[in-house]
């Protein structure tokens, strides 16, 4: 629905630098997940959640514009999962184990369009 | 157009990039935060912007931080605002309204949407400048006597935009607003109005600027009287000020009437000949916006509307009525 790509000329540009900057960025939430994951402390976990929260938003934000719906779907539900945990004063631990697993798909996802860019 | 935008995310500002080489005749600046972009604005003093484009989510200081330092600005204290939200939380939507954002784009945007609010936004800019035109053009009339011949150039029914006064927007902003919002976030909220009763007569008798100032007044001593309630409000012209609540409360009509009567009493408002006025208004029903969205929700706004300009014409018809009343002993 919000693919730009027919409509703008340009956009292929902008495209190719969101590809290029999305393994990086696949990177780091991958690294702020599993420090989540291994925080003892509450707040520690929220701090690196943040951080992941914020990339995820990111991407949320823009990967539907440029026509990557699915990944830009994948990254909403990610990051709505963190939202949900961070709204819960004494979020379950259940909860975290549902934000690694859904991250864990949106990894999928990011290494499933970069094996497709690498290949056109 | 001068557009400024601001967000942390380099992808979203090329894809504006983008968007404005094709749809052309727009000179657009760009900033990854809130601080360069009020360093920007800072370095152009003089020089207005005639839309701004704020990421509501940013590090440091957030779209609204951002939104509330604009509005600061004398050059910018009406220039639109549309916020880029990826979020669906209304909590974040209702503070940039409340700050004073005018509309907003939720991303991932699509081409077509944001060429028609960016277009919205160029009519309004320049419907602006020429409302304070007529404002403020007829400055020097204000001190004209309350029976002379006032210049009257501000209609009676046009919305006007009132500065600073809590949780007051714009009547633009609060129809976006009303009509974006999807059911569930609108699950809370009710809509009301008030009208200023004799607004026709007032508005006959005062300047364009006593005229601005008593809506300014007014709006105030509403305000005032809503603090403490999460609400926004706009004056939709013809004397009348719309609200909606939130939070699930349900103001009684008659209750809210009374303590906004008696608080304008004690407000003392004077013309510029040092006359009093008497102000008073009335409320109108009290409208849930449950399982209402887009254009049902914008109906219900103006029901409360409608029926805030008929209870003042009933309780106006009432005192009429009242000397017409035969006389017993």
């Amino acid at each position: 629905m919000k693919d730009m790509t027919d409509a703008l000329p340009g956009l292929a540009r902008v495209r190719e630098k969101f590809l290029s900057l999305l393994e990086d960025r696949c990177g780091k939430i991958v690294e702020y997940t599993l420090a989540a994951w291994q925080a003892t402390e509450d707040t520690e976990k929220r701090t690196h959640l943040t951080g992941a929260g914020t990339i995820l938003h990111q991407i949320a934000g823009t990967a539907g514009s440029l026509g990557l719906q699915d990944l830009g779907e994948a990254a909403q539900s990610c990051e709505q999962a963190i939202i949900d945990f961070m709204d819960l004063p004494n979020a379950p631990p259940e909860m975290c184990s549902h934000i690694i697993m859904e991250i864990n798909s949106f990894v999928t996802c990011c290494e499933d369009q970069l094996t497709r860019t690498g290949s056109d | 157009m001068k557009i400024l935008a601001v967000d942390d995310d380099p992808i979203i500002l090329e894809l504006l990039e983008q968007f404005m080489l094709s749809v052309g005749q727009h000179d657009l600046t760009t900033a990854q935060s809130g601080a360069e972009a009020l360093d920007i604005i800072d370095a152009e003093a003089g020089e207005t912007y005639d839309c701004f484009l704020f990421d509501i989510q940013m590090p440091s200081m957030d779209g609204t931080e951002l939104t509330k330092a604009v509005r600061a600005t004398p050059e910018h204290v009406d220039t639109p605002i549309l916020m880029l939200t990826a979020m669906s939380d209304k909590g974040y939507i209702d503070e940039a309204f409340a700050a004073g954002a005018t509309d907003y784009v939720t991303k991932p945007f699509e081409v077509f949407e944001l060429k028609a609010r960016i277009g919205l936004v160029e009519g309004l800019a320049i419907a602006r400048r020429k409302d304070a035109k007529k404002i403020f053009d007829t400055f020097e009339s204000k001190f004209a006597p309350l029976n002379g011949d006032p210049i009257n150039t501000l209609d009676l029914h046009q919305p006007i935009s009132i500065y600073d006064v809590e949780n007051v927007i714009d009547h633009m902003a609060m129809e976006n607003y009303v009509a974006q919002l999807s059911r569930g976030a609108l699950f809370g909220s009710s809509t009301f109005a008030f009208n200023i009763r004799n607004v026709v007569t007032l508005h006959g008798k005062l300047t364009p600027f006593e005229f601005y100032s008593l809506i300014s007044d007014v709006s105030e001593v509403v305000s005032d009287e809503l603090k403490g309630r999460q609400f926004l409000m706009s004056y939709a012209g013809g004397g009348t000020f719309v609200c909606v609540s939130e939070n699930g409360w349900k103001p009684d009509a008659h209750q809210l009437m009374d303590s906004v009567n008696l608080r304008l009493a004690h407000t003392e408002l004077f013309n510029n000949a040092g006359q009093r006025l008497d102000i008073r208004v009335s409320v109108g029903d009290v409208i849930r916006l449950i399982w209402k969205s887009g254009a049902s929700a914008v109906n219900a706004v103006a029901h409360a509307h409608s029926s805030a300009e008929s209870a003042s014409d009933a309780h106006e018809k009432s005192m009429y009525d009242f000397w017409l009343q035969e006389k017993y002993a």
